[in-house]
């Protein structure tokens, strides 16, 4: 019996800890030096490998038990101070614990999703249909020249239905619908082309393009036409604030600036705000609709990661904090009292 | 080649010979001095034949006709034998601080002497393979391959002549300064202090743990963010990506890896400092005490000696240069071309620039009035990669270099070289081109389509 609780101690000793880590450097140091993309390498082999899943569960469960050793120790010795050496390992814990459930068992997907269409992802049975979709763009849009970033701050929406609730989904945090996080990844304008020929129409429909914030120019082909489109939103008009120009946007019925290249030539340059005749064909633009980038991922890890980086960034300072104090308190104990001055 | 260019060389390799016989003087004297105190010469043995194990495999690489793939193992070879030492010598600092190699054991079982030779194998073969690569080139720029392995020999043979005086003289006195510890670290220092070969060695060690920190807490945070569905930096505010991206930068990765290298030596001064002092019963009076915990204590200050001199080298390394060399990508200056009836044509070689060096290089031209640039640089697998000097994502700021990655400059993401050439993301935008043995040929219809594209796409035009 004491020598089975002498094996269980070593076993749950800070030592496997120690040389669990090492061997995991060793392994990461040495992918990293010898291929390329060790963490990516080390990633797509997690989900599957055990040789990988049982060292790094193993960890976590050793640190856990050591956690709980240390939290016992640290309370005992004051109250007060173990706050500050405890929320950073809690964090450290708790995102090792959810990045290994998050590596081993979440699954995601993504889908262009507009208003009506059906989500359901593979690992559940309840469909949600978008019964709403909110892009939060205004009428027009004046280009202020803030670059990035502008996307986000316009809050773009979509509404889940099902199961009698709707849920409201947007960029970031994501939403937990069920048991699957849903968030927007992207989101955007998909105008409306027409290609006729004598009247006849040939092909018509919204393409998916990435134009937002206005300015931004995208590429699409339209088969089997041999024709690449470029297009971009032109500015309605111009105004004049604070003695700079500025450019103002209609969002809802954009008009583009149009490339169309016929394989290194290009065939026509101009605008869309009238129809445009290339190889007796007539290409229109009209009004265009929405898509939004939805993806879901059902992850039990999520929360633990989450708490675990928000616990460790918290926790981080107040370690440091403690520790300064500690070594405060340790200065001048370091004397020998049995060493008496006389011999 | 004229007489100067000539003494240059000669010079060289006279610099390359002493350093080399240094770094094995070096060793030989430490080991000495370790072992001198019981049947010095058997041990010595195994160092030296250890040594000669890897001056054949010098022999052997001068002699053969090898090409890029050598240099690209010598260099990663010479970067995990490193990682190795330092590697050990973490272990070792943080758990067995009180350990001593049984360097004054009467008899040394056969194992041991295979370990000690082994391991010297291990330790000079990378710098084998590296000085043979180097030395040729240097023979082959001289046209005279005596002259350059005579200098050699010139600058080697004396330093090594001269150690070996000074370890009879005084090796026995260095052997209380040394643990297992020490040792290792101050393998770790031979390394780092005469380490490697001129042309493709790293010169320091704080810039290498640098640039892998920063890999490695790029890849983390990627990764975590993809669990957490954290959208892309285009989706992000600028604000809220700025501070993401201190992470992905030099002052955190920095911290990071001084950390790395110092936490291990610090922790064992620590320790060794901290440590209480056992007193055998013998002593049992207060000056018996106190002569114990004088020796004790006298014992460990020179215990800690190499240690220190680690945490210097390591912290003056990082205060001097290291940071900045980590820091700064490499961005060569666009060379500029000129269009040819619709084409542009880059020579792969000309006196001044070989593309097919492993280094990206830009070239610049105008189009419609308006500057272009462009990225070539050759991949691992030998093959070349033709881009746009942007991606679709990030203003076009264009990229720089940083070892086997390209960087976006906007957005600091990493992009190993294998990757260029495929399109999307922050992937530098690929051009279709053709290559021949001398040249590469871009239409410059397609060179101006695509970079059009992309200025125009971006609010705040171009770049």
């Amino acid at each position: 019996m004491l020598k089975l609780r002498g094996i269980a101690w070593r076993i749950f000793s800070p030592s496997t800890m120690f040389w669990l880590l090492a061997a995991w450097v060793f392994m990461y140091a040495t992918l990293s030096i010898w291929t390329v993309e060790a963490f990516g390498k080390f990633m797509e082999r997690l989900p599957d490998d055990l040789l990988l899943q049982v060292p790094f569960a193993i960890f976590i469960i050793v640190s856990s038990v050591n956690y709980v050793s240390y939290v016992i120790s640290r309370v005992r010795a004051s109250w007060l101070s173990a706050p500050f050496w405890l929320l950073a390992p809690t964090g450290a814990l708790l995102f090792l614990a959810g990045f290994f459930m998050s590596a081993v068992s979440s699954e995601s997907g993504r889908i262009f999703v507009g208003t009506g269409s059906v989500v359901q992802p593979p690992w559940q049975d309840r469909q949600y249909v978008v019964s709403k979709i909110d892009t939060g763009l205004k009428d027009e849009f004046i280009d202020m020249g803030q670059g990035g970033g502008l996307i986000f701050k316009l809050s773009p929406r979509l509404f889940l239905q099902g199961g009698g609730q709707s849920h409201e989904v947007g960029i970031f945090p994501p939403t937990k619908v069920s048991s699957t996080y849903y968030h927007i990844m992207d989101f955007g304008l998909a105008p409306g082309v027409r290609i006729s020929r004598d009247g006849e129409v040939l092909k018509e429909g919204f393409v998916i393009q990435r134009l937002l914030p206005p300015g931004l120019r995208s590429s699409f082909d339209l088969s089997p036409f041999p024709y690449r489109f470029s297009i971009k939103i032109l500015p309605e008009r111009e105004m004049i604030k604070g003695g700079e120009k500025l450019h103002v946007y209609n969002i809802k019925k954009p008009a583009y600036s149009v490339v169309i290249e016929k394989g290194l030539d290009v065939v026509f340059e101009g605008d869309s705000t009238s129809p445009i005749e290339v190889d007796g064909l007539s290409i229109e633009f009209y009004e265009p609709d929405y898509w939004f980038w939805l993806e879901g991922s059902r992850n039990p890890g999520y929360m633990l990661l989450a708490y675990g980086i928000i616990l460790f960034a918290a926790g981080v300072p107040l370690l440091l904090i403690a520790m300064v104090f500690n070594a405060h308190g340790v200065q001048g104990r370091d004397k020998d009292p049995d060493l008496p001055l006389d011999g | 080649m004229g007489n100067k260019e000539s003494i240059v060389l000669i010079q060289d390799s006279v610099v390359y010979g002493v350093r080399e016989g240094l770094k094995v003087g070096l060793l030989y004297f430490v080991w000495s001095g370790l072992v001198m105190q019981q049947i010095r010469g058997e041990k010595i043995r195994s160092l030296l034949v250890g040594i000669a194990f890897a001056f054949f495999v010098f022999l052997s690489v001068s002699l053969m006709d090898t090409g890029m793939v050598e240099k690209e193992f010598s260099y990663r070879l010479a970067g995990y034998v490193f990682f190795l030492l330092f590697f050990s010598a973490s272990v070792v600092l943080l758990r067995f601080q009180d350990v001593n190699i049984a360097w004054n054991q009467g008899y040394w079982p056969v194992w041991a002497h295979l370990i000690v030779l082994f391991a010297s194998f291990v330790f000079f073969a990378p710098d084998a393979i590296a000085s043979a690569i180097y030395l040729r080139e240097l023979a082959e720029l001289e046209q005279s391959a005596l002259g350059v392995y005579l200098s050699l020999g010139i600058g080697f043979i004396p330093v090594l002549m001269a150690v070996y005086l000074l370890t009879n003289r005084s090796a026995g006195r260095i052997s209380g300064f040394f643990g297992l510890a020490q040792f290792l670290i101050f393998l770790v220092l031979l390394k780092l202090l005469l380490g490697g070969a001129a042309g493709f060695a790293e010169s320091s060690l704080v810039p290498t743990v640098q640039r892998g920190v920063m890999k490695f807490v790029h890849d983390l945070i990627h990764q975590s963010f993809l669990y957490l569905l954290v959208p892309d930096h285009p989706m992000l505010k600028t604000s809220t990506w700025n501070f993401i991206g201190f992470f992905f930068g030099p002052d955190f990765s920095i911290a990071l890896a001084l950390c790395i290298l110092l936490v291990p030596p610090v922790y064992y001064l620590y320790a060794i400092i901290t440590a209480p002092v056992t007193y055998p019963d013998s002593a049992d009076t207060g000056a018996d005490r106190r002569l114990v915990r004088a020796e004790v204590r006298h014992q460990r200050i020179r215990r800690m000696v190499p240690i220190a001199v680690f945490i210097l080298i390591v912290t003056m390394s990082w205060y001097t240069s290291g940071s900045e060399k980590a820091m700064s990508l490499y961005v060569p200056e666009p060379k500029p071309l000129i269009e040819d009836k619709g084409m542009v044509i880059i020579p792969l070689s000309t006196p001044g620039a070989d593309l097919t060096d492993g280094k990206i290089h830009k070239f610049s031209l105008l189009v419609d009035g308006k500057g272009v640039r462009l990225l070539l640089v050759r991949k691992p697998d030998s093959s070349l990669a033709v881009t746009l000097d942007a991606c679709e994502i990030c203003p076009a700021d264009g990229y720089g270099q940083r070892g086997e990655h390209v960087v976006c400059i906007y957005c600091r993401t990493p992009i190993p070289l294998e990757t260029l050439g495929k399109p999307g993301g922050c992937n530098p935008i690929p051009l279709v081109v053709s290559i021949t043995d001398r040249d590469v040929r871009i239409q410059m219809a397609e060179i101006s389509n695509k970079w059009k594209l992309l200025v125009n796409s971006r609010p705040g035009g171009e770049k």
